[in-house]
């Protein structure tokens, strides 16, 4: 039988992932290659000789680090940012079934709403005391912006400070460019802590998601139903590190990617990872209070379970979603609408402090075609506001530092780089789909998810292809 | 006494047809042929077969593909007719009342069930009662 075939194979393609993918997943967990890569990894050589190190003056995660680095709010508030939508991205749902009603021509009934159901909203309708269905669906999405930004072309850039340096235990001055014990907290003393590293981020993200669908009818009026997601997420990061020697112009030797070479100002540090799993277990069940296929309204709760592995973005989130659905329709053209509210209650990961995911308010409307009989086109908007989720700005920042000539009045530069920003995050996504009966009780179905807005992470379309039947 | 008369209408329906029955009657309905009883037995027992010619035989101004379509969604179809009243009628034509219940279990989606009276006009043919229309 076909559909046993493409089940098996797909299981099989699932199963068989999680080892591979599993050996490259990052010690640390994907959640945190990027803080590890910008704020760990970008470092300078050891020097060969006796002397002050420079190796991890730009790495605020190392031991002699200070999280007081501006660059650590930064890049933990963008890495939060990336994270909290990845975990949170939005399964499509299941087909949900066939609907009749009494038709007084033909003295019996007849499927009175032909249409197979939207595929990102939920419709009224219940599948009917003692029925089920189930299938599967697998959804890729890969993203291409951040909060307006290119993410794969170097656009987003953290300005990486100096440490402050030399405070306890600093190696005697001179030779060593006459540091003092007892900087003053300004970046200009000793002089070089007035250098930078721009770190120009370049990242591919994708994730797969085959998701396993159960619905059923435990009467006429009320449906139980469980999505098991199973995830891989893929992150490629790399970033162009290039020392800016604002104060140590004139000695270049002082930071430089290559000892005693004054021209190693650049260099790419890259990490990537990947990870397969268990995504976050939905539990779903909805009433329909009343009303029929030509218009009803029905209520539903989709309990999500933090069953997902939070360190590696597969999920790790509990989340208690309440929701109305009301769905109106005829033969060849039916409307649904869906207004719901989210209760966060997991922690992400990935930030360096624990962090709830936040409340989310959702709504979706959308009509379905019946194009043929045995065909349904599907056309929904899908809008998401993450509460106090906050939001990352491009703001120019202002930085400091004193010329090694210390005659010179210290002066400053300007770079543009994210600032954090509270608010909520509003998402705006367009589907079109599809959905074909090509025999008896199977389903069919294949849409895409575009973003309509910048905010957040911005996804390329999302590409979601299905098979449901009905028992 | 209701019961009584009840008891001997059905037991007079029984005898006419094993399954479509008649209840008590309005003082000023009269009780239909049996032969038109046997129509809307041949009626009920087309629609529970989900056999749309035959029901075409019964009642010849169907939309039969219509109709085909419909029982191609339907696992099973229980029908039940009673309370069958012959509001007016001559030996050509009669316009009877009946409460139709009906049980789909259809191959996918809900078991549902809808009762509803209707009015339908029957003429009589070379090959006895069929049903020409439904009033409602």
């Amino acid at each position: 039988m076909p559909i046993r075939a493409i089940t098996r194979g797909l299981l099989a393609l699932v199963l068989a992932v999680p080892a591979a993918a599993h050996a490259q997943t990052p010690p640390a967990g994907l959640a945190r290659l990027l803080p590890e890569l910008i704020l760990r990894e970008i470092t300078l050589p050891t020097p060969t000789t006796p002397g002050l190190s420079h190796a991890a003056h730009f790495s605020p995660l190392n031991p002699e680090g200070s999280a007081d680095n501006p660059a650590v709010d930064i890049v933990s508030g963008f890495n939060a940012l990336l994270i909290g939508q990845l975990a949170s991205l939005p399964l499509g749902t299941s087909a949900g079934g066939f609907t009749y009603a009494f038709d007084p021509a033909l003295g019996t009934f007849s499927r009175t709403s032909r249409s197979f159901g939207p595929s990102f909203a939920e419709r009224a309708a219940t599948i009917g005391k003692q029925r089920m269905s189930a299938g599967f669906s697998y959804q890729h999405t890969s993203y291409s912006r951040f909060e307006g930004q290119p993410l794969d072309d170097g656009s987003i850039r953290f300005y990486l400070h100096h440490e402050e340096c030399c405070t306890v235990g600093g190696p005697p001055v001179p030779p060593f460019f006459g540091v003092v014990t007892n900087p003053d907290g300004s970046r200009l003393t000793p002089f070089f802590e007035g250098d930078v590293i721009e770190a120009a981020l370049s990242l591919d993200v994708n994730t797969d998601t085959v998701a396993f669908f159960g619905n059923y009818g435990v009467t006429d009026r009320w449906d139980v139903g469980i999505a098991v997601p199973v995830v891989r997420v893929d992150v490629e990061a790399s970033v162009l590190a290039t020392i800016l020697r604002l104060s140590t112009g004139p000695n270049p030797f002082i930071h430089t990617f290559e000892a005693g070479n004054p021209n190693a100002t650049q260099r790419t540090f890259s990490r990537s990872g990947s990870a397969t799993g268990l995504g976050d277990l939905v539990l779903r069940t909805k009433y329909r209070f009343f009303g029929d296929t030509r218009g009803a309204l029905a209520a539903a709760i989709d309990a999500r379970l933090p069953t997902g592995d939070e360190e590696n973005l597969l999920g790790g989130s509990a989340q208690t979603k309440l929701f109305l659905v009301a769905s109106t329709g005829g033969d060849r053209l039916a409307q649904h609408v869906n207004v719901g509210y989210s209760f966060g209650g997991g922690r992400e990961a990935g930030t360096l402090s624990s962090r709830s995911l936040p409340d989310e308010f959702t709504y979706a409307g959308g009509v379905e075609f019946v194009a043929a009989p045995q065909l349904t086109l599907i056309g929904d908007l899908v809008g998401r506001t993450l509460r106090g989720m906050g939001r990352l700005e491009i703001e120019s920042k202002r930085f400091d530092f004193q010329p090694l000539d210390a005659t010179q009045p210290p002066t400053s530069v300007h770079f543009d780089e994210f600032a954090q920003r509270s608010g909520n995050l509003n998402l705006l996504f367009g589907t079109v789909g599809a959905k074909f009966n090509p025999a008896g009780d199977l389903l069919i179905s294949g849409s895409v998810l575009f973003p309509l807005t910048d905010a957040g992470l911005k996804s390329r379309w999302t590409t979601v292809v299905g098979l449901d039947y009905t028992f | 006494m209701f019961c009584w008369l009840q008891a001997v209408h059905v037991l007079s329906f029984e005898l006419a047809s094993d399954r479509v029955q008649q209840t008590a009657a309005g003082s000023s309905d009269k009780a239909p042929d049996p032969a038109i009883r046997a129509t809307l037995q041949a009626y009920q027992d087309a629609l529970e077969s989900l056999d749309a010619d035959a029901v075409k035989k019964v009642q010849p101004s169907i939309d039969v593909e219509g109709l085909k379509r419909a029982f191609r969604e339907m696992r099973s179809l229980d029908v039940e007719i009673d309370n069958i009243r012959l509001l007016s009628g001559d030996q050509a034509s009669a316009r009877v009342s009946c409460r139709v219940a009906q049980t789909l279990t259809p191959r996918a989606g809900s078991r549902q069930t809808t009762t509803v009276t209707r009015v339908l006009r029957l003429k009589r043919d070379a090959s006895g009662w069929v049903i020409e229309t439904f009033e409602r």
